[in-house]
C-alpha cells in the first residue's frame, strides 16, 4: 500500500480498478480513505471479481517533514521552551520581556543546531537526498530566525543594527574563513591564489570600531597620496576601506549573497545605520547583484525582515519552508515581541491560527498527539474545543493509553470526556464478556443506564448459575453503589450474603425482608430472595417478625399470581431458580406459617 | 547532595514505555547499558544504549524492531531480558559478546480476549521463570527456555491485571484495576493465598518488592498515592502516601540503599522518597538496637515515620508536561523515559 512518493508534489495510485471510479471518506484528521464506487448488477459482480481480483481500499495520508525523526526531536524539545515562554511571559513585568524573549529565541536557534549536527552525525544510513534537504531546511530556518532575533527581538537601543548584521554573516557564511584557513595552511601564503580574495573577504567583515571615520580618512589620504601603487591588491583593500562602491561590487562573485554584500557596503560606507534605512541598502544590494530576477524565496523572507513588515515576513515563510513549525513558533515570538508596542493588532489572531495549524498535524500523528494537546492549551476557545475533539476521537488501544487519555482530560476539566472514554472501554469489555471490567469503566463513567444493565446481567447468570462472578468487586463498590437501583440491590444483596455466611442471621433477615418490601428486587429475582428467606424462617430462633412474614406472604402471593397469569400465556422461563421455586412453593408457605405462629408468640410474650 | 544531580535528556525520536539497567556484571560493579522499549508508534524498537561514565548522552548500540507496544521490561539473567507487547505476547532477547541483542524466544498471544489479543501489561521475574499478566486478568508463568507455557491462571470477571511482582521464589503477587492485590503461591494447586485490596476501587499500577525484605511491597495507585504493605498483614495497607496528581506509572526501590525509593507518574513528576531519616535512632531506643539499624533494616519502611506518612520526598527532575513512564536506578545513576520522546539520565542522583 505504500505507493506515494514522500517528495514531488504529485503521485498516483496504481490501481485500474480505482481509475475508473473513485471515492474517498475523510477517514482522521489527515487521513482520506480511497476506495472505487460503482453500482454494479449481481452479474456483473460475479464477473468482475473473477478478472479483478479483489477491490482495494487505499488510505492516503498527508506526510510532513515533520514525521521525520530528526523533526521529531525539535518538537519534543522545542515544547518545553513553548511551554515555558508562555508561562513566563504572562508573568514577566514588561521590561524583562525582551531578554525573556531573546533567550528563548536563542534556545530555538541552539535546537536547530543541534539538529543540523544531528543530520550530518547521521549520514551513514538513510536516504542521502533526504539528508541534504533536511540539513538544508535546518539551515535556512536558522538563519531566518537569527535575523529576526537580530531586526524583530534584541533591538538595541538607538536601532544600531550592523555590528549584529556583521556577526550574522560571519557566523552563516563562511566562505572567507575557509579560503583564509586554505590559503595559511600552504607554504607560501602569499602566493596561494586564494590569499588576496582571503584578504578582501576578511576586510569586508572586519569589525567597527568607534573611531571608524577618523581611520577611514587617513585610509583615503594615503590612496590619494599614492602610498599603495606599487601593489595593486593593496591598492584594493584600501578602495574596500574607503567604502569605494565600484570596487566593493566589483568583488560579488566573493560574496555569496545580496545581503553579504549590502552588509560589506554598509560598513565603510555608513557604519550607523538605523533599522528604518536598512530596506534601501537591501534594494540597492538586490540591484548590484543581479536584480530581482535572481532572488530566491529565501531572499524575499530576508527581505521583508529588513522592511521591518512582520506580515510578510510571515507569508513568506510558509511559502520558503514546507513546515508549521517554524512559522507557528516564529509568530509567537513575535506575538509576544510585538504585544509590548501598539499596532500589529492581526498578530494574536494569525499566531493562534497558525498554532492550530501546527498541533492540527501533530494530534492526527500516532506518538506526537500529547505534545499536539500542549500546544492547543494556549490557543484560546478554538484551541481548547480541538483539544475536546482530539481526545475524543484518539483510538483506545490499551488500559495504559486510556488512563493517559484520561489524566491529559482531567487535568483540563473536560469530564464529559473522561465519562464518554470510560463508556466506551465498559461497553468494550461488556463485549468481551468481562463483566467485572465493564462495571469498573461503568461506574467510572457514572452511566446509570448502563450499570443497570450490567448488574441485570449478573443477576440472570446468578439465577442461573447460582454463583456471583467478580464478587469481590461487587463486595467493595462502596458509593458507587447508588449509581443505580440495580446495582444498589447487587450490592446490598453481597451484603446479605456476607452477614448470612458471618451467621449474623438477624440483621440478614433484616436486610432481606427490606430488600424484598422497597421493591428495589427486579422481579425475575423474588424467588430466589424467597428461597433464601426458607433457612432464616426454619432457624430455632425465630428471627423475621410477624409484620417481616406479612411483607414475605405478600410477596409470594404476588409471585403466585404474576406465575399463574404468565403460565396460561405460555410455557415458563427455564431458568433453574424458577423451576426450584415452583417445587418448594409449598414449602415455603407452610414455613411462612410456621414462622407467623412462633413469632407472633414470641412477640406476644415478650409485650407481656 | 540531591542540588549537585546532573540532568541530560536524550530525545530518541519515540516514545519510551519501558528503561531498564543491564544488571551489573557483579553484585558491587558499574552497568553502563540499558535497554529502552518505545510505544505508540508506527514503528516500535527495543533498543540497546551506552551510558558513558562522562556526563555525556546515552549513545544508540543497536535497535530492533518490536511488534506493538513494548509494555514492560525485565531482566531474567544478566545478558537476557523479556519484552511484553500490548499484542499479547513476550519475547526473550539476549545480549552478545558486543552487546547488540537478539531475538531468543517468543511466545506469541499468551493474552487473549474474545475478540482478539489482549494486551500483556507487566512482566515479573525471579530469574528462572518469567510471570506475566495481562488486560485479559490472566496470569501466565512461562519458563525462559520451554515453548510451551508452564502454567495459566485464570481470573474471574476478567478485570485488567496491571502490575505483578515475585516476592519469593514461587510466590508473586498481582494487581488489577480494581486496585485488588493477590498473593499466589505457584506450588500449590490452589494458589490464590490471599487478598489484599486497596480501598475504594483506586487501581494499582505498578508493584515493587523490597529487594531485601520480601514481605514488603510498595504499590503505585492510579489516584497518585503510593501504598506500603507489609505482606504478614493482609488487613490493609501499612501506609498510603499521596504524592503523585495521576496515576503513578512506576515503583522502584534502589536495589543497594533501599531506604530509598524512586517513582514517576503520569504528572510528569520523577520523585525519590529517602526514608533513611526514619532509621536515625531515637532517644528512646536502646543501645543494642540503635546497631541494629543499618540500611536496608526491616524498620524504616515500617517505620512509625512512614506510617504517619512523614517521609522526605524531593523532585529529581523538573516536572516534565508529559508523563514519565519508567524509571530505573542502579548505584547513583537513575534513567527515566518519557513521553516526550526522551531518556533522562541522573547522575549523583544519591549519596551511595
Amino acid at each position: 500500500m505504500n505507493m506515494v512518493s514522500k517528495n514531488s508534489g504529485r503521485w498516483s495510485i496504481k490501481d485500474p480498478v480505482i481509475a475508473k471510479d473513485m471515492h474517498g471518506v475523510i477517514g482522521g484528521i489527515s487521513t482520506l480513505m480511497v476506495f472505487p464506487h460503482k453500482a454494479h448488477s449481481e452479474a456483473e459482480k460475479e464477473t468482475q471479481s473473477k478478472t479483478e481480483g479483489p477491490v482495494k481500499m487505499y488510505q492516503v495520508e498527508s506526510f510532513s517533514w515533520l514525521w521525520s525523526r530528526q523533526a521529531r526531536k525539535l518538537i519534543n524539545e522545542s515544547v518545553g521552551t513553548y511551554l515555558s515562554l508562555q508561562a513566563a511571559v504572562k508573568e514577566a513585568e514588561p521590561d524583562e520581556c525582551k531578554p525573556l524573549l531573546v533567550k528563548k529565541c536563542r534556545e530555538y536557534r541552539s535546537m536547530i543546531q543541534a539538529c543540523v549536527e544531528d543530520v550530518n552525525m547521521s549520514q551513514e544510513c538513510e536516504d542521502q537526498e533526504e539528508i541534504k534537504a533536511c540539513g538544508q531546511l535546518l539551515y535556512k530556518m536558522e538563519l531566518i530566525l537569527s535575523l529576526i532575533e537580530i531586526l524583530f527581538i534584541d533591538i538595541k537601543p538607538g536601532g544600531l543594527v550592523l555590528g549584529q548584521l556583521v556577526m550574522w554573516i560571519r557566523v552563516h557564511f563562511t566562505q572567507c574563513i575557509e579560503k583564509k584557513n586554505e590559503a595559511m595552511e600552504s607554504d607560501h601564503p602569499h602566493l596561494h591564489p586564494a590569499y588576496w580574495e582571503a584578504v578582501y573577504g576578511g576586510v569586508s567583515v572586519a569589525e567597527f570600531t568607534v573611531r571608524w571615520q577618523h581611520w577611514q580618512s587617513e585610509c583615503e589620504r594615503r590612496l590619494q597620496e599614492g602610498h599603495f601603487t606599487t601593489c595593486h591588491q593593496l591598492q584594493t583593500v584600501c578602495k574596500i576601506l574607503c567604502g569605494n562602491q565600484q570596487t566593493i561590487n566589483s568583488l560579488i562573485d566573493l560574496m555569496d549573497t545580496w545581503y553579504h554584500l549590502m552588509v560589506s557596503t554598509l560598513l565603510f560606507t555608513c557604519p550607523t545605520v538605523k533599522l528604518f534605512r536598512l530596506h534601501n541598502a537591501a534594494q540597492d544590494a538586490i540591484t548590484s547583484i543581479g536584480g530581482e530576477q535572481r532572488t530566491t524565496p529565501l531572499d524575499n523572507v530576508l527581505l521583508a525582515a529588513m522592511e521591518a513588515d512582520t506580515h510578510q515576513v510571515i507569508k513568506e515563510c510558509q511559502q520558503v519552508l514546507d513546515n508549521t513549525w517554524f512559522t507557528a513558533h516564529v509568530t509567537d515570538l513575535l506575538c509576544h515581541t510585538m504585544g509590548q508596542k501598539t499596532g500589529q493588532k492581526f498578530l494574536p489572531e494569525l499566531r493562534e491560527s497558525l498554532l492550530l495549524d501546527y498541533a492540527s498535524v501533530l494530534v492526527s500523528h500516532s506518538s506526537l498527539w500529547q505534545v499536539g494537546i500542549l500546544y492547543l492549551d494556549h490557543c484560546g476557545a478554538s484551541g481548547i474545543a480541538m483539544s475536546q475533539m482530539v481526545l475524543q476521537r484518539l483510538p483506545l488501544t490499551d488500559d495504559s493509553c486510556v488512563h493517559k487519555i484520561i489524566q491529559m482530560a482531567s487535568d483540563r476539566n473536560f469530564d464529559s470526556i473522561i465519562v464518554g472514554v470510560c463508556r466506551i472501554m465498559g461497553r468494550r469489555a461488556l463485549s468481551q464478556g468481562r463483566l467485572g471490567s465493564a462495571i469498573w469503566w461503568g461506574v467510572r463513567s457514572r452511566d446509570a443506564a448502563f450499570t443497570s444493565h450490567l448488574a441485570h446481567q449478573i443477576l440472570h447468570k446468578y439465577v442461573a448459575e447460582g454463583r456471583f462472578e467478580s464478587s469481590q468487586l461487587l463486595d467493595h463498590l462502596g458509593p458507587a453503589m447508588l449509581l443505580s437501583d440495580t446495582l444498589t440491590f447487587l450490592g446490598k444483596y453481597r451484603e446479605f450474603h456476607m452477614m448470612y455466611q458471618d451467621g449474623n442471621f438477624q440483621d440478614a433477615a433484616t436486610l432481606l425482608v427490606s430488600l424484598i418490601s422497597s421493591k428495589l428486587a427486579p422481579e425475575y429475582f423474588w424467588p430466589v430472595l424467597l428461597l433464601d428467606a426458607l433457612p432464616l424462617l426454619k432457624s430455632e430462633e425465630p428471627v423475621i417478625s410477624a409484620e417481616q412474614t406479612y411483607e414475605l406472604m405478600y410477596c409470594l402471593h404476588n409471585l403466585h399470581n404474576h406465575t399463574c397469569k404468565r403460565g396460561k400465556q405460555g410455557p415458563l422461563e427455564n431458568e433453574v431458580a424458577s423451576s426450584a421455586f415452583i417445587e418448594k412453593e409449598r414449602d415455603i408457605r407452610l414455613a411462612l406459617s410456621n414462622n407467623l405462629a412462633r413469632a407472633i408468640i414470641h412477640e406476644g410474650s415478650i409485650e407481656n | 547532595m540531591v542540588g549537585k544531580a546532573v540532568v541530560s535528556k536524550k530525545y530518541v525520536s519515540r516514545k519510551v514505555k519501558a528503561v531498564r539497567w543491564k544488571p551489573p556484571l557483579s553484585d558491587y560493579g558499574r552497568t553502563d547499558t540499558l535497554v529502552t522499549g518505545s510505544w505508540g508508534d508506527t514503528e516500535n524498537v527495543v533498543g540497546v544504549w551506552h551510558v558513558p561514565e562522562s556526563e555525556d548522552d546515552p549513545t544508540l548500540v543497536n535497535q530492533l524492531m518490536h511488534s506493538g507496544n513494548v509494555n514492560d521490561i525485565q531482566y531474567v539473567t544478566r545478558d537476557m531480558f523479556a519484552a511484553g507487547s500490548s499484542t499479547g505476547g513476550v519475547k526473550l532477547y539476549k545480549h552478545n559478546n558486543s552487546n547488540h541483542i537478539e531475538e531468543k524466544m517468543s511466545w506469541d498471544r499468551l493474552h487473549s480476549f474474545l475478540g482478539g489479543a489482549a494486551p500483556c501489561t507487566a512482566l515479573a521475574t525471579n530469574g528462572d521463570q518469567i510471570a506475566s499478566v495481562g488486560e485479559d486478568g490472566k496470569l501466565v508463568i512461562i519458563n525462559p527456555n520451554q515453548k510451551a507455557t508452564n502454567r495459566t491462571i485464570e481470573s474471574v470477571g476478567g478485570c485488567s491485571v496491571y502490575a505483578v511482582v515475585y516476592v519469593r521464589a514461587s510466590e508473586v503477587v498481582t494487581a488489577n484495576m480494581q486496585g485488588h492485590l493477590k498473593l499466589w503461591d505457584l506450588r500449590a494447586s490452589q494458589p490464590a493465598k490471599a487478598t489484599l485490596l486497596s480501598p475504594d476501587q483506586i487501581a494499582v499500577c505498578h508493584l515493587a518488592g523490597h529487594p531485601t525484605q520480601q514481605h514488603l511491597v510498595a504499590a503505585g495507585g492510579e489516584d497518585g498515592a503510593l501504598a506500603i504493605w507489609d505482606m504478614r498483614n493482609t488487613g490493609q495497607p501499612f501506609s498510603i502516601i499521596s504524592a503523585h496528581n495521576g496515576p503513578i506509572s512506576e515503583v522502584k526501590f534502589h536495589p543497594g540503599a533501599p531506604e530509598h525509593l524512586f517513582t514517576c507518574g503520569l504528572d510528569g513528576q520523577l520523585l525519590h522518597w529517602d526514608a533513611s531519616a526514619s532509621a536515625r535512632p531515637t532517644h528512646m531506643s536502646s543501645f543494642k538496637s540503635t546497631r541494629e539499624l543499618p540500611g536496608g533494616s526491616v524498620t524504616v519502611w515500617l517505620s512509625s515515620d512512614v506510617a504517619r506518612g512523614a517521609i522526605d520526598t524531593t523532585c529529581v527532575i523538573p516536572q516534565s508536561p508529559l508523563p514519565i513512564n519508567s524509571i530505573d536506578v542502579e548505584g547513583t545513576t537513575l534513567i527515566a523515559g518519557s513521553d516526550n520522546e526522551a531518556i533522562f539520565t541522573v547522575r549523583k542522583v544519591m549519596l551511595y
